[in-house]
């Protein structure tokens, strides 16, 4: 309690010493020598320029997540759902990446950024309403639209009609075309590094972010919402607004976070698509395709894949292992 | 459609509903008490991971069933420390036990199962009962389970029972949920029946899982819980707290689930990615509270500290 009362930097870096700790021994119950783990972590973060570009890549998808979590949380709001609004942020920067073209990157990149953040927006929105009209925990809804949000990457990825790129051979996963080059967010200037202005675009938000919850009116109100509902309402804030306006602005920033990546396509890799808790794991499971490993063989039956079920779950792709399941 | 297909989506929509039944049950009683397991995702997928983990290793189902029991239960502990003794956020608590589970039984699976033992894990086989798995549509469904089975539908009618509204345990419970610190004036145990609710909830998912992985795939593979965790919290939810709402909506959470592979088989056309995301839709609807008023255990999520 004191620690993290105090000393909040103290405590993170206490909390990131340990797991590395945690980390190494796992890593040397499964028979790597710490040095070799501490090598090829080291290598991994900022062993090259695309290492390093790679990382701060990834750092700024999580930071603009977390600075709309910060939005929501102030009024007293949880947003577990960031996952889902990436998820809908993909969707429509891909939508409007491969249909734009011809479009000088002027219009097509803030195009591509705007629609991202506006589906992230829309996507928290259903859960925004849903707390503000029926007292619908918006932890178990935005929760549950993380699974919804990921099925709907599987669907237009899948579907011809929608964003599937139209040829496809069976060796390819399913995937939308890549997105045009004049929607590619410009790179840092790194050479030979992937790390583009995306990194900018989170500290801006974040900084603004910062000064709008401590210092403006907007950011006191939201907090009052957050402290005490009732005690705002009688103040005369407008909370159900107030409420509604933080949870779909975190879907927002959610959203613009995966337009950040728009320099690949839509893709669901035949991996397991886990489950959607942090706002990290799965997505990165279900997006860049030039990552993904290509494996066509399904681990739970070792039948080769079948491109019917991207995702690998036994659920999924295993025929049931007893026949009365589909007994006839 | 034939009586056949009724059939078989009736017998897979049970299989589904077993795991999130069984974890259900426990959950509606921890609510109930007002301890909220968001970790439900990372009980059950212990408990399937330990279970095939426990069977392959000593080639009984039975000593896998109890090890994962004993696993689900390491996390209803951490649960309950966490948000009863230390009352720290309970889904905060949920979530990264969630992710925790789910990293600790990939790297456990990888480091533990790799040799391909895991692919075939000695399970329970179903033991239909003689006269009654004759009964049209239902009697496969119901009587045609695994011993396993049996013991998660007989555990969910025993705890129905032993908690119910009226029973004196059942009114502890109630109390508890709806105002612990009334509770603990009257000289109740909040906290004792808190951590008791918490284990029972954690134990009820292990065996759900192990129904999952031992009776119903046979292995184990990466995240094969994948959401069923949410569905039963979902269900309890849904359910509005009762024992007979649960089971309505963990039958209808399964049988959503068993049309995912039954619609294909009819010849119906419908996109994949629709059926996959059907069950989360439908949990969606449920819990904005499209299924009628319902009201929660008032204390649920609110840890207690007294305060004299």
């Amino acid at each position: 309690m004191s620690v993290t009362a105090y000393r909040p930097i103290a405590a993170a870096a206490a909390a990131m010493v340990a797991a590395g700790l945690i980390g190494l021994a796992l890593a040397a119950a499964a028979g790597a020598a710490p040095s070799t783990a501490m090598a090829a972590l080291w290598e991994g973060m900022f062993g090259s320029n695309y290492a390093v570009g790679a990382s701060l890549n990834v750092a700024a998808t999580l930071m603009l997540v977390a600075v709309g979590f910060t939005i929501a949380h102030r009024a007293g709001l949880v947003n577990v759902g960031g996952e889902g609004q990436i998820c809908a942020g993909g969707i429509a920067a891909t939508a409007i990446g491969t249909t734009l073209t011809g479009a000088p990157a002027a219009v097509t990149l803030p195009a591509v950024l705007a629609g991202a953040a506006a589906a992230g927006w829309a996507w928290a929105a259903i859960a925004a309403y849903l707390r503000v009209r029926r007292g619908t925990s918006e932890i178990i809804t935005t929760l549950l639209l993380n699974f919804v949000g990921l099925a709907m990457v599987l669907l237009v990825v899948h579907e011809p009609a929608l964003l599937r790129q139209p040829v496809t051979s069976s060796e390819t996963l399913p995937q939308s075309e890549p997105l045009t080059a004049a929607a590619h967010l410009p790179l840092l200037g790194i050479p030979r590094s992937p790390a583009t202005i995306a990194l900018w675009i989170a500290l801006a938000a974040a900084v603004g972010t910062a000064i709008m919850v401590r210092h403006t009116a907007l950011g006191t109100r939201l907090r009052a919402v957050g402290r005490n509902p009732d005690a705002a309402a009688r103040l005369g804030l407008p909370v159900d607004r107030l409420r509604f306006l933080s949870l779909s602005g975190a879907g927002a920033f959610s959203g613009l976070a995966a337009g950040c990546w728009s320099r690949q396509r839509l893709s669901c890799s035949p991996r397991d698509s886990p489950p959607v808790t942090a706002s990290r794991d799965s997505w990165w499971g279900c997006w860049p395709a030039a990552r993904s490993p290509r494996s066509q063989r399904c681990r739970c039956c070792s039948d080769s894949w079948s491109p019917v079920a991207s995702t690998c779950s036994w659920r999924r792709m295993c025929p049931p292992r007893r026949s009365r399941w589909w007994s006839r | 459609m034939s009586l056949d297909t009724v059939t078989d989506i009736a017998t897979s929509g049970i299989g589904f509903t077993l795991p999130i039944l069984m974890a259900a049950s426990g959950e509606l009683v921890s609510e109930r008490a007002g301890v909220l397991n968001l970790s439900l995702e990372a009980m059950m997928l212990t408990g399937a991971f330990t279970g095939v983990l426990g069977a392959v290793s000593t080639g009984s189902p039975v000593l896998g069933t109890l090890a994962a029991v004993a696993a689900a239960a390491i996390f209803g502990v951490v649960q309950a420390v966490w948000s009863v003794a230390l009352r720290a956020d309970q889904i905060v608590v949920g979530i990264a036990s969630n992710a925790l589970a789910l990293g600790a039984t990939t790297y456990g699976a990888r480091l533990l199962l790799a040799d391909g033992k895991g692919h075939s894990a000695p399970g329970f086989d179903p033991l239909p009962i003689p006269l009654l798995h004759r009964i049209p549509v239902v009697g496969p469904a119901l009587f045609g389970q695994t011993a396993l089975g049996y013991l998660c539908m007989l555990l969910v009618a025993v705890l129905a029972v032993v908690f119910a509204r009226r029973t004196k345990l059942g009114l502890v419970v109630d109390a508890i949920g709806e105002d612990a610190v009334a509770a603990d004036r009257t000289g109740l145990p909040v906290r004792a029946v808190r951590y008791g609710c918490v284990l029972l909830a954690a134990v009820a998912a292990g065996l759900g899982g192990a129904q999952l992985a031992l009776s119903e795939v046979h292995s184990f593979s990466d995240n094969m819980t994948g959401g069923i965790g949410y569905l039963a919290v979902v269900a309890v939810i849904a359910g509005r707290w009762r024992a007979l709402g649960v089971v309505l909506a963990s039958v209808f959470f399964g049988i959503a689930q068993a049309l995912q592979f039954a619609l294909p088989a009819l010849g119906l056309h419908v996109p994949f990615a629709l059926l996959v995301m059907l069950p989360y839709l439908i949990a969606i609807v449920a819990v904005s509270g499209l299924v009628g008023n319902s009201r929660s255990p008032r204390d649920l999520t609110v840890a207690f500290a007294r305060t004299f």
